[in-house]
């Protein structure tokens, strides 16, 4: 996207969703890997320190 | 190479950006548990513990004999208020030494009195009557702090006491706080560097800046919708009612500076992306 010699589009408004692109597909990515561990560990600690 | 250099550099701030509102965010919910005496419940709060109080109490009294009327005259919301107030000192001994202090407790003398007037009256005699009235004054005391602190108090602490012979807790506490500052830092830092690298038509420099913001607020919007697809919520209501209530207020603390400041990002995308456009525009007409 040259942003120099000729005028932008409305295509600049794509350019915050094209930053964000790779830290979302990584967040993505943990969220299925690491996503139900966590739960469970949270579920673990709730489960072994809050009183029923 | 400069654009690429510009795309990094505005790649890093989306990120940097991020973490700093949702640091800022979770360090504005914990700070006030840091100061001196803790954090005070809300009032909101407060009225739901005094609810299941009275629910607690009035399944109790059919067991023990007791009237729940006489119970509810002595387990005042002054009572609560106070067992909230050392709850939120055991919280801030937590906080700030990474050791649970003096487990909060509920005084109950005046209940076991109380409850010994009523077991005589209804036909109960007196050494009986003393006996009984302690133990119903026992549970309920215990539930009472149950309610304010709906934790294993001795498992908690032999944890954190655990923790504290390898980690030093409060240092790691005071260092994560710190985290949105150095946040903070480095994003002027890249904004800088940005406006820096463009330095000779500041404007191109803008359409970076605006677009991490943007980016930034993505971020923000996915870590909320992953916060809520995670089921932390739910999970914690199922355990306590009480606990749900008390974290659902420290969650409410933190949303809303996020939200603002999430606002505050969006128009900054914007007015930066739409001063990016205008000297184009004027020069095309």
């Amino acid at each position: 996207m040259s942003t120099e010699n000729r005028k932008p589009g409305k295509g600049i408004w794509l350019a915050p969703v094209l930053l964000a692109l790779p830290i979302l597909a990584a967040m993505t990515l943990i969220a299925i890997r690491f996503g139900p561990l966590i739960v469970k560990l949270i579920n673990a600690a709730v489960k072994a320190t809050v009183v029923v | 190479m400069k654009k690429v250099l510009c795309w990094l550099l505005a790649f890093l701030l989306a990120g940097t950006l991020a973490l700093f509102g949702i640091s800022f965010a979770c360090a504005r919910a914990v700070e006030p548990g840091l100061k001196e005496g803790g954090t005070p419940v809300s009032e909101g709060v407060q009225r739901v513990e005094m609810n299941l109080v009275r629910e607690k109490i009035e399944e109790l009294a059919p067991i023990y004999g007791f009237s729940a009327e006489t119970a509810m005259k002595v387990v005042t919301e002054e009572k609560l208020a106070e067992m909230n107030r050392q709850a939120a000192l055991w919280w801030n001994g937590i906080l700030v030494n990474g050791q649970a202090g003096e487990a909060p407790a509920f005084k109950t003398d005046e209940l076991a009195s109380a409850f010994a007037a009523d077991i005589v009256s209804a036909g109960g005699s007196g050494e009986d009557a003393e006996l009984l009235a302690a133990d119903a004054a026992n549970a309920v005391g215990e539930s009472i702090l149950r309610i304010v602190l709906p934790l294993r108090l001795p498992i908690v602490g032999r944890g954190l006491s655990e923790a504290a012979a390898r980690v030093d807790l409060g240092n790691i506490i005071s260092f994560l706080l710190g985290v949105r500052w150095a946040a903070l830092a480095l994003c002027a830092l890249l904004a800088g560097l940005i406006a820096l690298l463009e330095s000779r038509k500041l404007r191109e420099s803008l359409f970076y800046i605006g677009s991490a913001m943007g980016a930034a607020v993505l971020v923000i919007a996915a870590c909320l919708v992953l916060y809520a697809l995670s089921g932390v919520d739910p999970l914690i209501a199922g355990a306590s009612p009480s606990l749900s209530a008390q974290y659902g207020a420290l969650v409410n603390s933190a949303a809303i500076p996020l939200f603002l400041y999430t606002a505050l990002l969006l128009a900054g995308c914007i007015v930066c992306l739409v001063l990016f456009r205008r000297p184009h525009e004027a020069k095309a007409d």
